[in-house]
């Protein structure tokens, strides 16, 4: 095969369907340019005070300006509507009560109030329900949509089919069918999947499957699908009232390290797992004390602080969402 | 739990929609468009521009190499944090760029500084397991689960195979475009291809590996 012939070595030959398959599949990966590079700052010697006090003065002032740019992007009055533009050129507004659909070709962009921005991809459709200071919710029919929020957690919220995400402080995606099936996917920080009583947690590196009457058990990333399976088995069995034993101890086996989040809210959902050996892998998987009965006990009849406790332990909650500062850079 | 209540009193919906809208960038998948090659003499003269202060030709080095960095990041981390990265390895290097003394190997020097560059991730993130980035509705949730897959099976490869084929089959970048930014020969970037493609496609799963040993060797 020469050169010019190999697809390999010559991008754009169409000469295999399959390296023109997993170009498209990874041309998502690809590197977005800024609109500049920075350039280095020129070596000039200066004295020995010159650089603290001006570190200092710099600091005082970005503390002042970062305070008061905090204060405005969160300030938001009643039922101001959203500004909306498309990836183009043109521009309008989304109003309370008002629902923005995109046709088969068309995408836009959101800007929730000053706290973050939605992507909307073809045939979405979405409507804003509320919006003031400390509350945006908007209502997705269907389709799907990319979320960038920084702000206090609670701050935006997504309506489904009788449940409700609600932004932590993240970037996810979300899709949504008209029979209110979707996924979730967290990019950074973490949400809150509710369906009535029902709180489940999906932080970064994690997804959620639900359907209109089921909220899935969040999954890492990558994680196997034989694992997945038997995670779904479980939970569908234990919220049936059933018990499947095969199963609980297939997830056992089967769990990772990263899979910790996953086994704390099987055990959270259906504490009565706390019985068998779950609790002692994820005890293991959090440098938690197994041993401990009267904290097994308390988890095993549900008691929220035993439960508390062990979620304590995972290494950014969502409480601490101003840390996923690179979401406001948008 | 909100009232679900606001919903259904929504009085007027009004349906906004657009005349055209252009896909956006970062989905674009033939977006990138055919480059020639970058050449030693304009890297050079590139390099000692940007060292007499020319913002331009700073500018003109990010264009050029960042494709570069930015695989040798997303090789070992997630796709937001190496364009973070990127941009890390570009502030370090334009401010050591007085030490480069072979100023035509801006390339292989930049792209050693990458490597040096480790990603600090917390315990629940998974570096090696990119899932969903950058979905579209066309490109629903089973083809980004499974661009993940393609990706995270890419990261398995040994660094040289995996640098280049993630420069062919993420940037779309050619051979030769490969070769002149990397500062390999020609034919060690087509063997990286092939022997690479041939380890993607056994770690996929997929038959041809020998065919692509072949075609190396022919």
């Amino acid at each position: 095969m020469s050169a010019h012939d190999d697809p390999l070595w010559a991008a754009g030959t169409h000469g295999s369907e399959e390296i023109q398959r997993l170009e498209n599949l990874l041309a998502r990966y690809r590197h977005v340019p800024i609109a500049a590079a920075r350039r280095a700052t020129p070596d000039v010697p200066r004295s020995r005070w010159r650089a603290p006090a001006a570190a200092a003065v710099a600091m005082l002032i970005v503390l002042v300006a970062t305070a008061g740019w905090f204060g405005w992007r969160l300030q938001w009055s009643p039922d101001t509507p959203w500004r909306v533009a498309e990836t183009g050129s043109g521009r309008a507004q989304l109003a309370v009560g008002d629902q923005i659909a995109t046709r088969a070709d068309e995408r836009a962009r959101l800007e929730v109030a000053r706290i973050g921005s939605i992507e909307l991809s073809p045939r979405t459709r979405l409507s804003l329900l509320q919006t003031r200071s400390g509350e945006h919710r908007i209502g997705l029919e269907s389709g799907h949509i990319r979320a960038r929020i920084w702000a206090p957690p609670r701050w935006f919220s997504v309506e489904l089919k009788g449940a409700e995400i609600i932004d932590l402080g993240c970037e996810f995606e979300l899709w949504v069918d008209s029979a209110g099936n979707g996924r979730a996917v967290v990019e950074s920080g973490w949400i809150m999947y509710t369906r009535g009583d029902q709180e489940t947690l999906v932080p970064a590196g994690h997804w959620i499957d639900f359907t209109a009457g089921h909220a899935g058990i969040p999954l890492r990333n990558g994680a196997d699908a034989a694992f997945r399976m038997e995670v779904a088995k479980l939970d569908l069995a234990l919220s049936g009232g059933s018990v499947d034993p095969v199963a609980e101890a297939s997830v056992v086996r089967q769990a990772k390290q990263s899979d910790v989040l996953t086994l704390l809210t099987l055990m959270t959902r259906h504490p009565r797992l706390a019985e068998g050996p779950m609790y002692l892998t994820v005890a293991d998987m959090l440098s938690a004390p197994a041993g401990d009965l009267q904290h097994r006990q308390a988890w095993a009849q549900g008691r929220a602080n035993a439960i508390d406790e062990w979620w304590d332990h995972l290494p950014r909650p969502p409480k601490q969402w101003w840390r996923n500062w690179r979401d406001a850079l948008l | 739990m909100k009232s679900q209540a606001a919903g259904a009193a929504l009085t007027s919906v009004r349906l906004l929609t657009f005349d055209a809208v252009a896909p956006s960038a970062s989905h674009a998948v033939h977006a990138c468009p055919m480059k020639s090659p970058v050449s030693p003499f304009e890297v050079a003269r590139h390099v000692r521009a940007a060292l007499e202060g020319s913002q331009d030709a700073y500018s003109w080095l990010y264009r050029r190499f960042a494709p570069l960095v930015h695989t040798i990041h997303l090789g070992v981390t997630t796709h937001p944090t190496a364009e973070d990265l990127t941009q890390e390895t570009f502030d370090v290097a334009f401010a050591r760029l007085s030490q480069l003394r072979e100023v035509h190997q801006f390339g292989p020097w930049i792209a050693a500084i990458a490597r040096r560059q480790r990603p600090r991730m917390s315990p629940l993130q998974v570096p090696m397991e990119e899932h969903h980035d950058a979905a579209t509705a066309e490109a629903g949730p089973d083809d980004a689960a499974e661009a993940a897959r393609v990706l995270n099976a890419v990261r398995t490869l040994p660094e040289t195979y995996r640098e280049t084929l993630l420069l062919r089959l993420v940037e779309g970048m050619s051979g030769p475009e490969i070769a002149a930014l990397t500062g390999l020969t020609p034919g060690s970037v087509r063997v990286n291809l092939h022997r690479g493609m041939a380890m993607l496609r056994a770690a996929l799963g997929l038959g041809g590996a020998d065919d692509e040993v072949f075609d190396v060797r022919a």
